[in-house]
């Protein structure tokens, strides 16, 4: 089969189809008129050429009659006269079978049968008068009729009616030939013009043909300069292209990464390669790697036998390939670790001195070194929250760290709702009396209610969300923790009935250090951090937290979790 | 079964200012009877003479660090039952989890409470079955 993208390109061919069908629809309407006329005009050829032929027929018989009643007039008697009836009978005939040829309204054929009709007519007279014994007489009148005249004059007539014909006949015959010569001209434009419009397509096609390999050109510069590697394997599974970056990351095995070769095959080169060290084994690597080809989008970390660190970031196309970006994060990776030892490093140089100036305000504090005068219990009391609150900060720094670290240490169980809720409005206790808050749970949660997550860290959100609504409550306010079913999810509600979010800080409820008010720290003894790491800790869980605030009214932190009921019983 | 009430702490902790604090926190405010050591050297030299109850001991010292005054007193017959308690200011659950998978009967994260310190060991003494 021809296929006309292939050889036009796709803009070519659809130009092609375009230009063709007008003219073509057109051609195809004057092809027909033209073969009609033409059929028209051979129709009228072959009864022109049927009456010249009736017409020279007439022309024999009305000279064989001539003849007969010349004998006939030579040497009357009966045998004459019956053969010249016959003659004029067969000229009758001849006669009719002419009329009866369609003529037009100017054709000379009735005049001359007219002329004919009066002969016979006479004749029969004739043959009247010569049954009844008249014969001489009627031989009288007949020698006195200008019945030769008469005879010359169809004769005549006859010759002009054939002449006449025959000239029709030729014109139709022209006429026809002509419109044969107009169809071949014709088919011969319509050609022509076909072939000019397959010409501009094809040139066109050029065009986008160059274009594309110019387009094509520039992507494969810009594949072959950037800095990660790129893998396509078709939705077979067949390796499309790679950019020679790939090769570069893995020289042992660089020649694998030819286009037809397959996904398991060049797993199971790296595999060989010592690149890839799954511990259970290369055949349940490419077994898993097979089913995780059904996500949609894959990230993955591969650590290399040299200690490179390759992030390998793959998506499906919409034809069911798999497009796998490959990157070198060794250096990140060793920022990241870096940072994460100096953060640990850090807060540890931090805490040894705090463990002293704490330690100390604390014994102090407790009259351990003797009484105190108030005055002096009043500034070591001071310093003492500070030192716990820098402790603190201490402890969200390092905190937010970790939860920035990559390396995951939350583990994904079914923890149980109720629970869960009783031990967080339990631990905030202290806090909320110390206050004077009230920390009620509402509504009812069933025992048997699971949602995912790590159960230390739902307390940790828990706690974040409990002390921040209870440090914003008013003295003898309530604050509120509530769990309600939506779906597939747990909605947990956090509401205190504080002063509210002022608009223009909402934005940044979630961003580390932000405080409505600077003087909150102070104030409540907040790090700043609480917020960020609850929404870290939950976006880590797979759920969703928000908040909802009124000024004046209060305030509503609302965190969703994914039900978890169908994998204990499952 | 009946068990003679925690009297005898052994502190092990480079930090002199620390080493004060929490000689303080055990023996004016907890009442025990402490001997503080300055490393891990020092530990092992006078530790037959005071025969502790528990031993407190900072993770990180130099010289003889945490861990290997652990494994030392292990290895000694009349040492090697002697509860120990870490105390870091690495508190990182792993850290944490590393301690305890060794075989320390607690981990005291720092900074600690002075005064909540010694009635944490009584606590730890009382459910300890030594």
């Amino acid at each position: 089969m021809i296929n006309p993208r292939k050889w036009l390109g796709d803009r070519g061919a659809a130009l092609t189809l375009a230009a063709l069908a007008l003219p073509g629809l057109a051609a195809l309407w004057i092809g027909v008129q033209i073969h009609l006329e033409t059929r028209a005009a051979a129709e009228a050829a072959r009864t022109g050429f049927a009456r010249l032929m009736a017409a020279e027929d007439l022309q024999g018989r009305t000279q064989a009659a001539a003849l007969t009643l010349r004998d006939g007039l030579n040497d009357p008697g009966p045998r004459a006269w019956d053969r010249f009836d016959e003659a004029v009978a067969r000229l009758q005939v001849a006669l009719q079978s002419l009329r009866d040829l369609k003529r037009p309204e100017d054709s000379p054929v009735e005049p001359l049968a007219q002329m004919i009709v009066r002969g016979i007519e006479t004749w029969r007279e004739f043959r009247e008068l010569d049954r009844l014994n008249r014969t001489q007489e009627a031989l009288d009148r007949i020698a006195r009729s200008d019945y030769r005249a008469s005879g010359a004059q169809v004769v005549a007539s006859i010759r002009q009616l054939i002449a006449d014909e025959r000239a029709a006949a030729i014109a139709r015959q022209n006429e026809h030939e002509i419109n044969i010569d107009r169809l071949l001209v014709w088919l011969a434009i319509s050609g022509a013009a076909l072939a000019c419009l397959l010409v501009l397509a094809l040139r066109m096609n050029a065009r986008d043909a160059e274009k594309r390999a110019a387009d094509a050109q520039r992507w494969r510069l810009a594949l072959d300069t950037m800095s990660d590697g790129l893998i396509y394997y078709d939705e077979a599974g067949a390796l499309v292209m790679s950019n020679p970056r790939v090769g570069a990351m893995f020289p042992q095995i660089a020649d694998v990464f030819v286009p037809g070769r397959r996904f398991d095959e060049v797993l199971r080169r790296a595999h060989a390669a010592g690149i890839l060290n799954d511990p259970a084994g290369i055949d349940a690597h490419i077994e898993r790697r097979r089913e995780e080809r059904r996500m949609a989008t894959q990230r993955r970390e591969l650590v290399l036998a040299d200690g490179r660190t390759i992030l390998i970031r793959e998506a499906r196309t919409p034809e069911g390939g798999r497009l796998l970006v490959l990157s070198d994060v060794t250096a990140e990776k060793s920022a990241d670790r870096a940072k994460a030892d100096f953060v640990s490093t850090v807060s540890h140089e931090l805490r040894t001195p705090l463990t002293s100036i704490s330690g100390a305000l604390a014994l102090v504090g407790a009259g351990t070194a003797g009484e105190m005068a108030p005055k002096a219990r009043q500034l070591v009391d001071i310093a003492n929250r500070n030192a716990e609150r820098l402790a603190r900060l201490v402890d969200d720094l390092l905190q937010v760290q970790r939860l920035e670290a990559p390396i995951d240490d939350l583990k994904l169980v079914p923890v149980p709702l109720d629970a869960l809720l009783d031990r967080a409005a339990r631990e905030i206790g202290p806090m909320a009396l110390k206050r004077g808050v009230h920390v009620a749970r509402t509504g009812q949660v069933p025992g048997d209610a699971l949602v995912w997550g790590d159960e230390h860290r739902l307390i940790q959100v828990l706690h974040n969300l409990l002390s921040n609504a209870v440090k914003f409550s008013p003295a003898g306010e309530r604050v509120e923790l509530a769990a309600r079913r939506g779906g597939d999810h747990w909605r947990i509600a956090v509401s205190d009935r504080g002063p509210g979010i002022p608009p223009a800080f909402r934005g940044q409820v979630f961003q580390r250090f932000a405080q409505a008010d600077s003087g909150d720290t102070r104030a409540r003894g907040g790090t700043g951090l609480g917020l960020s790491i609850a929404k870290a800790i939950v976006d880590k869980l797979g759920g969703r937290i928000s908040f909802e605030t009124e000024m004046g009214t209060g305030t509503t932190f609302t965190i969703e979790l994914s039900t978890a009921e169908a994998e204990r019983s499952a | 079964m009946s068990k003679a009430p925690l009297k005898k702490v052994m502190l092990v902790e480079d930090d002199p200012d620390i080493r004060e604090i929490a000689e303080m926190a055990l023996g004016t405010v907890g009442g025990f009877e402490v001997m503080a050591c300055a490393s891990g050297g020092e530990a092992l030299r006078r530790i037959d003479g005071f025969a502790p109850q528990i031993a407190v001991i900072d993770v990180m010292m130099p010289a003889m660090d945490g861990p290997t005054l652990f494994a030392s007193l292990r290895a000694r017959p009349e040492t090697a039952k002697l509860p120990i308690v870490f105390m870091t200011a690495k508190v990182q659950p792993e850290e944490i989890v590393r301690w305890h998978a060794l075989g320390a009967a607690d981990v005291i994260a720092k900074p600690f409470d002075p005064l909540a310190l010694a009635d944490r060991l009584r606590a730890l003494w009382d459910k300890l079955d030594v």
